[in-house]
């Protein structure tokens, strides 16, 4: 029976700290998890593998309120709006899902494809970890395998804020960033631009798609999860230490 | 320390910052948008480069994985990926 968890909004700390506690969870015999969730202050999250001072404009992120934080997974940084998408996590024993990453990545992706498509929205997995429409990125997404339990998470676009999605990040001129801005217009989709849906409405689309199938009942964080949340966000995903190691 | 980025095709953006010591890897480190687990590998697959001669660096990095049996799995670039860019950076001058 998997446990879903509908969308809460915390801050990039808290929301990453339960990600962590939720795979504690699941290692210890918990029942899968599908969550659904916002950031509230907005946020920049950067891969495990990237350097916060190459990716992202720090000052600016904390002059305007805007949290940084690292994700224990790979990828890329992504500007999270707090009005302006929703993020999911899927943790669950890793030996339900397909043995290759690459089609676990297509998987899971699927139940977002499904979900855009039952509000009317034709989009398709691109390899490794994108969907797209029309060759726009509309979501992505990232992976990590730790202690048999699986860890996907990744956003889908509501509505776009290109300024300050560039804003937060590293780009020393004014021209680049112009051109950054067209550019990622070109690159970059969102729900917004093919229907005028309130977010509930994404939201409760996604839920059914990820459901589809499974049984599932909804659910709350247990109080270890919980306690172990507060723990990882303060002492580890709030440190200098763990958000500029690289 | 010279940094080299590269956008590998069908892959991720890599970017690599490395210092030499003569012909010798003396620090590498390795940052970009790309995948590897488990992720902590990274840290030894770093370590491995170090003080090797970048003349003949892929044969000996290969073999240094084989030796170390490591299981990493990188997606969206490889060790071929990161040697290539560290003879880019040492035909550019450190």
């Amino acid at each position: 029976m998997w446990r879903v968890i509908t969308a809460s909004k915390n801050d990039a700390f808290m929301n990453m700290a339960v990600d962590e506690a939720i795979c504690n969870y699941v290692r210890d015999g918990g029942e899968p998890t599908i969550r659904f969730y916002m950031w509230n202050p907005s946020a920049v999250s950067i891969g495990y593998f990237q350097s916060v001072m190459d990716e992202v404009d720090v000052e600016f992120c904390n002059k305007n309120g805007i949290s940084v934080v690292r994700r224990r997974t790979g990828g890329g940084a992504v500007y999270h709006d707090s009005h302006g998408e929703i993020t999911y996590s899927v943790i669950a024993p890793q030996d339900m899902f397909p043995e290759s990453i690459l089609q676990s990545y297509k998987m899971i992706c699927s139940w977002i494809v499904d979900g855009l498509e039952s509000i009317g929205i034709n989009s398709s997995f691109k390899p490794i970890n994108d969907i797209i429409i029309n060759e726009k990125k509309i979501s992505g997404s990232a992976q990590t395998r730790k202690e048999g339990v699986l860890l996907q998470h990744g956003t889908v676009l509501y509505s776009l804020n290109l300024d300050t999605m560039f804003r937060c990040l590293k780009v020393s001129d004014e021209k680049i960033r112009d051109k950054m801005i067209n550019s990622a217009r070109q690159r970059v989709t969102c729900v917004n631009d093919y229907c005028d849906i309130p977010i509930q409405k994404l939201h409760n689309s996604l839920l059914n798609s990820f459901c589809y199938g499974k049984e599932w009942r909804f659910g709350e964080l247990t109080e270890k999860e919980l306690a172990d949340a507060n723990f990882l966000a303060k002492n580890k995903y709030k440190t200098h230490q763990w958000n500029f190691w690289r | 320390m010279k940094t080299v980025e590269r956008k590998i095709k069908n892959g991720k953006l890599v970017r690599i910052s490395v210092k030499f010591n003569g012909d010798r890897i003396s620090d590498l480190k390795i940052t970009g948008d790309f995948f590897m687990h488990p992720e902590e590998s990274i840290i030894e697959f770093e370590q491995i480069f170090m003080g090797k001669k970048v003349e003949g660096l892929r044969s000996k990095i290969m073999k240094e994985l084989v030796k170390r049996k490591i299981k990493i799995v990188c997606i969206g670039f490889d060790y071929n990926d990161v040697c290539s860019m560290v003879e880019e950076a040492w035909r550019c001058g450190e």
